[in-house]
């Protein structure tokens, strides 16, 4: 085999393994970062402010209480496409606000499925990257 | 015709029809309101046509409860009086503000919004403003770029602004000094107003000056136009016949003392730009602009006092200190400069930080009337000043009501921005426990006085009755936002020129009987 071919095949193995992994870890990502990150405060906070505010919401609750909020909140929109994912969470952000499903943590008023998502970030390994 | 009343002889006797004591914002424009007619108004002014530290110092005095400005240099003691300095900041009160709520204990006015709207238009005429017209949709007509954040009305609405650049004394000096019939006294300060035995009519003022002389002024109808703290201070003072000071059989004068509480209360972070001139102010170019304000239906669903919202970059707003540190000289003069220094300062300041998400953030300044409140009050002091007169002291006192209010005014707000997602807010740090009544001492009022001697039907909850007459004195009428039953948020100047045009409308009717 010409070397030339050998590189090209060599390649082309490497990428129909690479591009895949690569799809699916991205795609985690973004659902995780989907879930994680309110996606409003992360345009006007910084990544700490976000684990305080995380941090509080959670100290509000005793630990299994808080688990299975999360964990709900986790399973409730493990099935969605990440464009319905999107949507949905933004309709629901906004929902919170019409019905006053809000909370004051440090001092910033959100909708309380933004503080569940604070929450899950201040634990994530998003957070400790 | 102007008489300085150093010149005069001592103890000359003044007699006219009408007497207005104070030649400030209510009093001008009353006595403005009295050219060519057949009548002798007799206007008198404490101070002169500048400032003079000697008269001033009348006004000085001390104070306790809530942190407050100094007595001295809350207000302008010469012709024309504080709009010698003030903002020109000009909007009427909302309908609620006369109404009786039953979640604001004392309010309800005996007069309504409409009675006022005639006189509201007059008074844009003696404050050179625009139209009175305060509707959104007619000011976004007329100004370009007044672009509104996209809030439901229903809970959050745009409440329009005028700016005035009316300075009395130099803007109608020459109109009043050049009346026949209107008789301007400088250097005369009422010291007494002389009831009859009965107490229950005025026969004469009692005039003083630092020149050592003594006159009187008699008169069929006195008008006091001196300022709602020293209007109190005039008639606890004039005691030679009622003990307790005239008006105050039920112990209502100088009670009820009200100011306009104005704060940083919250952040407002938006996620992108929102181009708009709708909420910024520039002195001297600005025509109309808008603050953030609750509506009625909420006011009355969360049981809140009125209120708005002004929004300032918070690059700016951050580095502003409190104005009870900046205005803290007994000199209104260095106060105002060392006020506008720290505002320059911060500007300045600011520029080299306007970068990354806080270019886009805006402070959140309150402004919302004081609930009445008969514990907030001027009494007099055991101190005279310079006429023999005891100086006003004030002790200006909150309520949980109006801490309560202002939380919630921006819990709407944020809910609104939430709905809308353009952004997010953030309250102040004195706001976020909805248990702490407490306020810092960092709450600021708007050098804005009100309430001593307020309106109502039943001389056993106000001073004066509809027409700004003192119960049970038939002679002797108070003008000025020292009235107001209720504050309302916006600053008082133009509503206290419109009720004062009231008021002489009334008078104008009850002479010609």
């Amino acid at each position: 085999m010409k070397r030339r071919n050998f590189f090209l095949l060599s390649l082309a193995g490497v990428a129909t393994v690479a591009i895949p992994s690569y799809y699916i870890w991205n795609n985690r990502n973004l659902r995780k970062n989907l879930l994680y990150e309110p996606r409003i405060l992360t345009s006007i906070l910084e990544t700490s402010d976000i684990v305080t505010i995380g941090r509080i919401y959670s100290e509000q609750f005793p630990k299994i209480k808080l688990k299975k909020k999360l964990q709900n909140f986790l399973i409730e929109n493990e099935d969605r496409e990440n464009r319905d994912l999107e949507i949905i969470l933004e309709a629901t952000v906004k929902k919170d606000f019409q019905t006053g499903n809000t909370v004051v943590l440090d001092g910033w008023i959100l909708s309380e499925t933004e503080a569940i998502q604070c929450a899950l970030f201040s634990t994530s390994e998003l957070n400790q990257s | 015709m102007h008489i300085d009343s150093r010149d005069l002889e001592a103890n000359t006797v003044i007699e006219g029809d009408i007497c207005i004591i104070g030649a400030g914002a209510a009093g001008v424009s009353i006595a403005l309101d009295w050219i060519n007619s057949p009548f002798k108004v007799i206007l008198l002014e404490g101070g002169g046509f500048e400032y003079e530290d000697e008269i001033q110092d009348s006004y000085a005095g001390e104070t306790s409860g809530q942190k407050y400005y100094p007595l001295k240099s809350s207000r302008l003691h010469y012709f024309g009086g504080t709009t010698g300095h003030w903002a020109g900041m000009c909007s009427p009160f909302d309908d609620i503000d006369f109404m009786e709520r039953d979640w604001v204990p004392n309010s309800g006015w005996p007069i309504t919004k409409k009675d006022l709207d005639p006189y509201y238009k007059k008074a844009h005429e003696t404050l050179q403003l625009g139209p009175y017209n305060y509707d959104f949709e007619y000011w976004q007509r007329v100004i370009p770029n007044l672009n509104p954040l996209p809030l439901d009305k229903n809970v959050v609405w745009n409440k329009m602004w005028q700016y005035s650049l009316a300075r009395f004394g130099k803007l109608y000096k020459d109109t009043i000094t050049d009346a026949s019939n209107i008789h301007l006294y400088t250097y005369a300060n009422v010291t007494e107003i002389n009831a009859n035995l009965n107490g229950n009519h005025i026969g004469k003022a009692t005039l003083k000056n630092l020149a050592g002389k003594t006159h009187t002024v008699r008169a069929k109808y006195f008008i006091m136009a001196c300022g709602a703290i020293q209007n109190a201070r005039l008639l606890l003072a004039s005691k030679s016949i009622v003990q307790n000071g005239l008006g105050n059989d039920n112990d209502l004068v100088g009670r009820y003392f009200m100011e306009h509480l104005e704060v940083p209360s919250a952040e407002l972070w938006l996620s992108k730009p929102f181009p708009t001139d709708l909420y910024s102010w520039t002195f001297g170019k600005t025509k109309a602009s808008a603050e953030l304000a609750i509506s009625e239906k909420m006011q009355q669903e969360h049981r809140i006092l009125n209120g708005t919202a002004s929004l300032v970059p918070l690059t700016i707003g951050r580095l502003q200190k409190s104005r009870l540190d900046t205005w803290a000289d007994e000199d209104p003069k260095k106060a105002m400069k060392s006020m506008l220094q720290d505002w320059e300062l911060a500007a300045e300041k600011a520029k080299k930080e306007n970068k990354g998400a806080i270019s886009k953030a805006y402070q959140l300044n309150t402004r919302i009337e004081q609930a009445p409140n008969p514990n907030s009050r001027v009494t007099l002091g055991s101190e005279l000043d310079a006429l023999g007169v005891p100086r006003a002291n004030l002790h200006w006192e909150l309520t949980s009501l109006d801490k309560r209010s202002i939380r919630k005014i921006y819990e709407l707000i944020g809910q609104q921005m939430g709905i809308c997602n353009l952004g997010r807010v953030r309250l102040l740090e004195f706001l976020q426990d909805p248990n702490d009544n407490s306020f810092p001492e960092t709450v600021n009022g708007g050098w804005h006085h009100m309430g001593t001697t307020r309106m109502a039907n039943d001389p056993k909850q106000g001073v004066v009755d509809a027409n700004c007459k003192v119960h049970r004195i038939s002679n002797l009428y108070v003008a000025g936002s020292g009235c107001y039953t209720t504050s309302g948020a916006p600053n008082p100047t133009l509503t206290l020129v419109a009720l004062s045009l009231r008021l002489s409308d009334h008078l104008k009717n009850k002479i010609k009987d």
